[in-house]
């Protein structure tokens, strides 16, 4: 019996961090989940247990970090167990990693049990190769088909087509080993440098050679024809020529005052090539030194004729001064001062008065106004209401009258009040008879009478009371409010008295006898003064600031004279003045001009530069000389190297030539390899084809070369009568189909003892009927093959269902950084 | 690459001795350190050979 999966118990690796263990059944194991829930990483765990890597993981990302170990495991470790039995001799394999840095690098030991033995590293690797009868290296394409291979079969170009077609056939690394050996940009680019490095050396070294000695013929001949001779051209010749030229030079720094210079002049050609150099510079100084003592005379004499002329109309202008009166004039700048303060003084007077004027006067004049104002209101009022005393005696005899009144009506209150008893008594006694005198009286008629007087008469003296009263109650408010006013115009008219008496002297400080002028006329009179002081004012400090002027200008004349003669007598260490002095200085110019004479005389420079100028052409000649004495004597060594960069270039060539060679049979066996495998398994793809309804029409699979280097395959369907690309015309469903039929093939022939089948995503482009012709020949595998097959597909699922009976199905539901969350259905 | 079938296919058909052991060279470099040993490998040769 073959081997089959039991179980893989799992930690750590991939997309899982706990423990987990799945057992398969010997049937169709169904893992159904979506995308990320850790489908594949359960299919990478077996194939990564088996062969100890994951197919592709190599490239990109991946080497830049591990992608083996799960990254949330504390461990950091991977550990996959995988169990395999045949009925009775179990397997137990058992690889491990620890966290790299690298998916493709690190250890990760195997050891795999069987019976009481126990093998690691290479011996369990072959242990298992040789129970199982199969290449542990053929392991991923004869058992598991990748979605990667399967994606790239249906949308890649045709180069990655192909690729994808050597994988499932197992030539994939030849391929791969063929396309690395593919140096020849980097062969050609390596034999151009070496190329170009050689080409450089001829021109450079070489060639440069040649030139510089023709150069260097025709320099000798042109200064042959200068008239130097074949002994003038050597370096004991030129060093020679240099110290004469270095001596002149020495005697004309003497002349012109600089300093000597050391200059190294040996007879190689480098110290008088430097000598040179110095000596040019140096005689530039001296020429400059020259220069510059003809241009400081040349200034000195400038000085001393700018100040002759200056020195000269100086005295001029001094003549014209001498006959002026200083102290005089001092005299006169102290009057005019004094002058000028008492002007001061009397228009400082007249402003205050101008401005103390108005404000004085507007309060004399306000008091007065208000004097006058106060006085008639108080006579007006006593026009009225008569004086202060008059007003309290008619208030005192209003009071009397008042007194009167009050008892007049007491008076006729009390008679009233008798007469209403009287009444009341004879209309109760209707007495007919007076009770005084009995005498016979009419009742009603007395009664009627007295009412008439009660009414009538008493009411009537009451009103005139009344009226009394109230008139001379309102002539009382009237005399208190004139008493009020009289009092108070009294004390207003004396503090008016005291402020215009005070603004009286005030004003007469200003203006004593005030009342005999026109205060406006006597201040225009007093602008008019202040004018005149001004225009007096200005006419004297005109005069002073002349006299001032004049004053300094003599100063100052007399100053620049004497500084000037001094300089002019020390200049021509004299002690003359005027015209001696003047004759001196004459004297001194004209000698500065002879010595000026002496310095423009160039001479000496130009002689020492042209004896100097020839050298140079004679040190560039022996420069020359010593190149080529010195490229001489490299060239061997020159075309030792060149000699060398051709050995290099050959080998590099040789090397195009092996690497073409071994690409050539390499691909050669690539091809035999594939269209072997093809033609072995032609009839079996054929038949998967056929199962999985590749197409109505065209039922067979063509599978031919197309191009090599790199190998290329021509993906073909036919029929009776024609055939056609498939990528052209085909749904991806087909390819898919085309896809999973060499697979299949591909792993039936190398199923060895353990015909084991792991699909991932196998379904991926196809349509339900397609979907149902597999999940058939998925059926049809049974029992001759334990499938694994992992889809999130939910009809490949429900198809799967329907026609497999060997079947277990696990779940994974959403992943967690704990791992995927499994449940068996 | 299965055993050495691709190894003495193609060292029996290079005619060369030098490139045959050029190739077992390639080979072995391949086998053992995968696509970047070898362009490593060779890169490292024309290096040498370029001087």
């Amino acid at each position: 019996m073959p081997y089959r999966i039991n179980s893989i118990r799992l930690q750590g690796i991939r997309g899982f961090n706990k423990a987990e263990e799945i057992t398969f059944g010997e049937g169709v194991t169904l893992l159904y989940g979506q995308n990320g829930s850790g489908k594949s990483s359960l299919l990478q765990a077996i194939e990564w247990a088996m062969i100890g890597n994951i197919p592709y993981m190599k490239k990109g990302d991946f080497a830049r970090e591990d992608a083996i170990v799960n990254l949330f495991t504390k461990s950091k470790k991977a550990n996959v167990e995988v169990k395999l039995n045949d009925g009775g001799n179990p397997i137990v394999i058992t690889r491990t990693r620890k966290m790299g840095t690298k998916t493709s690098s690190g250890k990760q030991p195997i050891e795999v049990q069987v019976g009481d033995k126990t093998l690691t590293d290479n011996d369990a690797e072959a242990e298992l190769e040789r129970i199982l009868k199969i290449s542990l290296t053929n392991f991923p394409q004869a058992k598991i088909l990748h979605q990667e291979t399967l994606r790239d079969v249906l949308y890649a170009t045709q180069e990655e087509r192909s690729q994808a077609i050597d994988k499932l056939l197992g030539t994939y690394e030849v391929r791969e080993f063929v396309k690395t050996l593919d140096a020849d940009l980097q062969l050609s680019k390596a034999a151009t440098r070496v190329t170009e490095t050689i080409d450089a050396l001829q021109r450079d070294k070489v060639q440069f050679l040649l030139n510089l000695k023709r150069s260097l013929e025709q320099t000798k001949t042109t200064l042959l024809g200068t008239g130097l001779r074949e002994e003038d051209l050597t370096l004991s010749s030129s060093a020679r020529s240099l110290k004469g030229i270095q001596n002149g030079a020495e005697e004309l720094a003497r002349v012109y005052k600089k300093t000597s210079r050391e200059i190294n002049i040996e007879p190689s050609i480098s110290t008088l090539l430097n000598a040179h150099k110095a000596l040019s510079n140096y005689i530039t100084e001296i020429d400059r030194a020259r220069l510059e003592a003809m241009s400081k005379i040349n200034d000195h004499r400038s000085t001393l004729q700018t100040d002759s002329v200056r020195y000269r109309d100086l005295r001029g202008r001094f003549e014209g001064m001498k006959n002026i009166d200083s102290p005089a004039i001092t005299a006169r700048i102290s009057e005019i001062d004094e002058e000028l303060r008492k002007l001061g003084e009397q228009k400082k007077a007249l402003r205050l008065k101008l401005n103390a004027l108005p404000q004085t006067r507007n309060k004399f004049e306000t008091a007065e106004s208000n004097l006058t104002s106060e006085r008639n209101a108080l006579s007006e009022l006593q026009k009225k209401h008569g004086s202060f005393d008059e007003i309290t005696s008619k208030i005192s005899n209003g009071e009397k009258r008042l007194e009167e009144i009050t008892d007049g009506l007491e008076k006729l209150s009390g008679q009233q009040r008798l007469i209403t008893l009287a009444i009341e008594c004879l209309e109760i006694t209707k007495d007919e008879t007076c009770p005084v005198c009995s005498q016979g009286i009419n009742n009603a008629a007395l009664v009627k009478d007295l009412r008439s007087k009660v009414s009538d008469e008493l009411k009537s003296a009451v009103n005139d009371l009344r009226g009394q009263e109230k008139r001379i109650r309102g002539e009382r408010t009237e005399l208190d409010a004139a008493l009020r006013e009289n009092k108070r115009l009294t004390d207003a008219i004396k503090t008016l008295e005291v402020a215009l008496t005070k603004a009286t002297e005030e004003l007469r400080k200003i203006v004593p006898d005030f009342e005999q002028h026109n205060l406006d006329e006597l201040v225009k009179s007093w602008e008019v003064d202040v004018a005149n002081l001004s225009r007096r004012e200005t006419d004297f400090t005109g005069e002073s600031d002349g006299l001032k002027d004049t004053q300094r200008r003599l100063i100052e004349l007399l100053g620049e004279l004497k500084t000037l003669q001094l300089k002019l007598q020390k200049e021509t260490s004299s002690t003359k003045e005027g015209t001696p002095l003047l004759e001196e200085v004459e004297k001194l110019i004209s000698a500065l001009e002879v010595e000026v004479e002496g310095y423009l005389d160039s001479t000496g420079v130009d002689s020492l530069r042209g004896k100097l100028s020839p050298q140079s052409d004679v040190l560039a000649y022996l420069r020359d000389e010593e190149r080529v004495e010195v490229a001489e004597e490299e060239l061997p060594t020159v075309q030792k190297q060149i000699d060398d960069l051709e050995a290099r270039k050959s080998s590099l060539q040789a090397l195009a030539a092996s690497l073409q060679s071994i690409r050539q049979v390499s691909t050669q066996f690539q091809k035999e390899a594939s269209m072997t495998q093809l033609k072995r398994l032609e009839d079996s793809i054929n038949d998967y084809y056929s199962r999985i309804q590749g197409h109505p029409h065209f039922t067979r699979l063509k599978i031919d070369i197309e191009k090599e280097d790199p190998l290329i395959f021509s993906f073909r369907a036919t029929s009776d009568q024609e055939d056609t690309y498939i990528p052209t015309r085909f749904s991806t469903a087909q390819l898919n189909a085309a896809a999973l039929s060499i697979f299949l093939s591909n792993s039936e022939q190398q199923g060895g003892d353990l015909p084991l089948i792991i699909l991932d995503d196998p379904t991926q482009s196809m349509d339900t009927a397609h979907k149902e012709a597999f999940a058939k020949l998925v059926s049809a595998l049974l029992p001759k093959h334990q499938v694994i097959l992992a889809t999130e597909d939910d009809e490949t699922k429900a198809l799967i269902e329907k026609h497999c009976r060997m079947l277990k199905t696990y779940e994974l539901g959403v992943w967690s950084t704990e791992g995927p969350d499994i449940k068996q259905a | 690459m299965s055993g050495n079938i691709f190894k003495d296919y193609v060292a029996e058909k290079l005619p060369r001795e030098d490139d045959r052991q050029l190739f077992e060279k390639f080979l072995k470099v391949y086998q053992e350190g995968g696509k970047e040993a070898l362009v490593k490998h060779l890169k490292g040769m024309i290096a040498e050979l370029e001087g």
